[in-house]
């Protein structure tokens, strides 16, 4: 299954493939979800269906269908909204539940090694349904869609899913195992956001992104400056069915229709440019992000 | 000029003693036509017709043709033989049971045509269509530009060329006639000439053929018999074998005879005939209503119980109507479908067209959803798609901005026909945001109004590139907003009415890159002085 960006679709050996888990990682912000939207666009634009599950709340309609994602083709699941970017407290501010409770109280907590017990509103007000993690319901859900066939693509988005302290925990073997089987017996493929590798051995493809350049545009001196998009490489760390270890760039742009050529997409020189290498300063800033905390 | 007010005018031009000018557009073989019309891949076919009274598709081997396609002929079958004959002939040919549902679309189509050029129209039959194109020429003559040669600078000594001109403005009308006739699937023979009947014989020899002011009689006198088809009297006789016997091989040697023999010897066709070789026809086309109602119907030989082939025969009717209603400009409204199933019942659905056009590819687009929501019950043997017209909506142009597309090209019209934008042009991908529900308060530390630092529960960075502000701003007009304020937040350029109307925003949108990495779409709520982030660009 191609997702229309020519070096990604050649870097992976023509593109993911249906029965299998891929997992598109990385952190915020590196193109994991524009490049997951293509696959979407590529499955719907064929007129087959989709499903897009959003495990931590952002998933945004509006520029999911900029993207070209046919909508009425795409089943967008919500599932419990991650405690830790929606505002909401964590559990055992909440009630002194704390992860150990749950996993002896809960028997789908063997899905996540590191879980939290997400918070459910009901009416407005908090309650925990079954002090169920959230990344149990995101597999639950994966399940469901996956028995019920007739989905040519499942993107099952981790991207922002972080516990209380912060940190994404992996799927489990035994739930790694249950989604690559679903996906195998449905023939959907299965799309992994995550920010790092969430199915181990299971998943066939790995492909990590990460930033090259993030470009900003004036179109003259005292202009207004406009964000116009990223360059991203990609890079397969693990491909079951091909080499691992290549490596491609591509670009994301807001308005991909301003670009003749991928060439001249992202080249210097077309408009008054200036580029932020914020990786390199990220580091130098580290300690100041350390420091401001 | 309303429909009355066009009749009027067309007794005021016999009134004034104008030189009528008939058209003639006539199908040869109608009801071939219009089955090939209605199944364009038998065109390249040899097939023929049977009718039965029976169910459709209920022939029998003993079954006899009625009409022959002229590959068919070609190999030797003829009308009359029974389908196995046909068969031993041309084990290949496909034998359809005539369709009268077929026929009566063809024939509201060529209707269409005809009234596209002139509003006096009259069917004869079927597959044969009287225009008044008396006066019309000028018009035809004003569109090409020559109008001022015409009628009033015309020096009375050129009369001939005028004619000359005349004629060769009938010419093209009679090619566009066959033209349009060719839009809509049907291939017309056109013949213009001062009188009814003698405009039907002109078409009879094919192509486009104008008959001169005057010159009716020298066509006549030319006019070969076995183009007329004569067929028999009342007592089964040959006419055109008892014609020939007689040595009569054209209209003008039959016109020469005595008008009471021919009709003691041949009956009242032969009188007719008779009155036909003298040019004693009528020349007044009675206009008949124009039609309101556009439909297509097709009768199909086995029942279609999916969504995909079905939409493949409704394309052709919606392309068919479309260029119906774009040869009298008008556009297509609301859909109604009827469909006849296997099982005797008939399934009707009504599909709104919200923003009328012509665009097959949106007509088609909206009535396969409507079939795909609430598919038939069961296979499909007849459909008929009937769409009402619409007047043409103008659209007012802005002066200042680029022209907008049309309303019909518009993706507001239906969400589900909204074209998907290209996932990927040219490899290049298209930024995607993640949404922060809700937004995350955040604290921005700005110099001289630009953001430089960004601190919040978690994000926390340095920003190193940023774009905007875009103002969004909206709500203030609502149910209370009665007052204005002189400053919020410090700004005096928003409408302050935050107290009055609740639902009002004010926000300043930025693109913040910032030293973690990321991309985010930072905003000020201008009204709370609170910075949120919006989403991430991912």
């Amino acid at each position: 299954m191609r997702c229309g960006i020519t070096p990604v679709d050649k870097l992976i050996g023509g593109g993911i493939v249906r029965g299998r888990i891929s997992e598109i990682i990385g952190h915020p912000g590196a193109g994991r979800t524009s490049l997951a939207a293509a696959f979407a666009a590529s499955i719907t634009g064929r007129g087959e269906v989709a499903a897009w599950i959003d495990a931590a709340g952002n998933f945004d309609p509006e520029s999911i269908a900029a993207a070209g994602v046919d909508l009425a083709r795409l089943l967008w699941v919500a599932t419990p909204a991650n405690p830790s970017r929606s505002g909401a407290r964590p559990v055992d501010n909440f009630a002194g539940a704390r992860p150990e409770s749950a996993r002896a109280t809960d028997h789908s907590d063997h899905y996540v090694t590191n879980h939290y017990v997400a918070d459910h509103y009901v009416e407005g007000r908090p309650y925990y349904a079954g002090k169920r993690p959230a990344s149990a319901a995101v597999l639950k859900a994966a399940e469901w869609i996956l028995v019920a066939g007739g989905f040519g693509l499942v993107v099952i988005d981790c991207g922002g899913l972080r516990d209380c302290n912060g940190w994404a925990g992996t799927f489990t073997q035994s739930a790694a195992l249950r989604l690559a089987h679903g996906a195998e017996r449905s023939g959907a493929a299965v799309v992994v956001i995550a920010a790092h590798q969430m199915c181990g051995t299971f998943a066939a493809l790995s492909l990590m992104l990460s930033r090259r350049r993030t470009c900003f545009s004036r179109a003259g001196a005292g202009a207004p400056a406009l964000f116009d998009g990223l360059t991203v490489e990609a890079r397969v760390m693990r491909n079951k069915l091909g080499g691992s270890g290549g490596a491609a760039t591509w670009s994301a742009l807001a308005d991909p229709s301003c670009a003749a050529t991928p060439e001249s997409a992202l080249a210097p020189g077309r408009l008054q440019r200036h580029e932020s290498h914020a990786s390199r300063e990220s580091a130098n800033y580290a300690g100041q992000r350390v420091a401001a905390r | 000029m309303t429909s009355p007010d066009i009749y009027k005018a067309a007794s005021r031009h016999e009134h004034e003693g104008q030189a009528a000018r008939i058209a003639c557009i006539l199908i040869a073989d109608f009801a071939l036509a219009a089955v090939m019309r209605a199944n364009p891949e038998l065109r390249e076919r040899p097939f023929a017709l049977t009718r039965n009274s029976e169910r459709r598709g209920a022939y029998s081997a003993h079954s006899e043709l009625s009409q022959v396609s002229a590959p068919a002929r070609a190999l030797g079958v003829r009308p009359g033989m029974t389908v196995a004959q046909a068969r031993a002939l041309i084990p290949e040919i496909a034998v359809i049971n005539a369709s009268p549902v077929a026929e009566r679309a063809a024939a509201d189509a060529l209707i269409d045509v005809a009234e596209s050029i002139s509003p006096v129209v009259e069917e004869a039959v079927p597959g044969c269509v009287w225009v008044d194109l008396t006066g019309s020429e000028r018009f035809y003559r004003q569109a090409r530009g020559d109008g001022k040669t015409a009628d009033s600078t015309r020096n009375p000594d050129d009369i001939g060329d005028g004619d000359e001109a005349c004629v060769t403005v009938e010419e093209e009308i009679a090619a566009e006639l066959a033209r349009r006739a060719g839009r809509v699937g049907l291939e017309a023979a056109v013949g213009i000439a001062a009188d009814k009947e003698i405009a039907r014989l002109a078409a009879r020899c094919g192509g486009a053929r104008v008959i001169g002011t005057g010159r009716e009689r020298e066509f006549l006198n030319w006019m070969p018999l076995d183009l007329l088809d004569l067929g028999v009297n009342a007592r089964g006789d040959d006419l055109e074998l008892m014609l020939k016997r007689l040595g009569i091989r054209r209209l003008g040697d039959l016109a020469q005879l005595d008008a009471r023999a021919v009709g003691s010897r041949l009956g009242s066709h032969g009188a007719e005939l008779m009155r036909l070789a003298r040019g004693e026809g009528s020349a007044r086309v009675a206009a008949r209503p124009r039609a309101e109602v556009f439909a297509e119907a097709i009768e199909m030989e086995y029942g279609i119980e999916t969504i995909e082939p079905l939409a493949f025969v409704m394309r052709a009717m919606i392309a068919r109507i479309s260029e119906r209603l774009q040869m009298r400009g008008l556009v297509a409204g609301d859909i109604t479908l009827s469909l006849g199933l296997a099982d005797r019942r008939r399934d009707e659905r009504r599909v709104a067209v919200a923003a009328p056009t012509i665009e097959v590819r949106a007509l088609l687009t909206l009535v396969t959803l409507n079939l795909e929501a609430a598919p038939p019950p069961a296979a499909v043997e007849t459909i008929r798609l009937t769409i009402a017209p619409r007047a043409a909506r103008p659209a007012q142009s802005d002066m200042f901005l680029p022209p907008a597309p049309a309303p019909e090209q518009s993706a507001a019209m239906s969400p589900q026909t909204a074209p998907a934008s290209a996932p990927a042009i040219n490899g290049i991908a298209r930024m995607v945001m993640r949404t922060m529900r809700p937004a995350e308060e955040v604290e921005v530390m700005c110099m001289r109004e630009t953001p430089e630092f960004v601190r919040g529960a978690n994000v926390c960075a340095r920003v190193v590139s940023a774009a905007g502000p875009w103002r969004r701003q909206g709500e203030w007009w609502a149910e209370g907003a009665n007052g204005e304020a002189d400053n919020v937040a410090g700004r005096d350029d928003v409408r302050a009415t935050v107290a009055f109307a609740p639902a009002a925003y004010a926000r300043d949108y930025y693109d913040l890159a910032l030293a973690d990495g990321g991309v985010y779409r930072v905003y000020c709520d201008l009204y709370s002085a609170k910075w949120f982030v919006d989403g991430i660009y991912d």
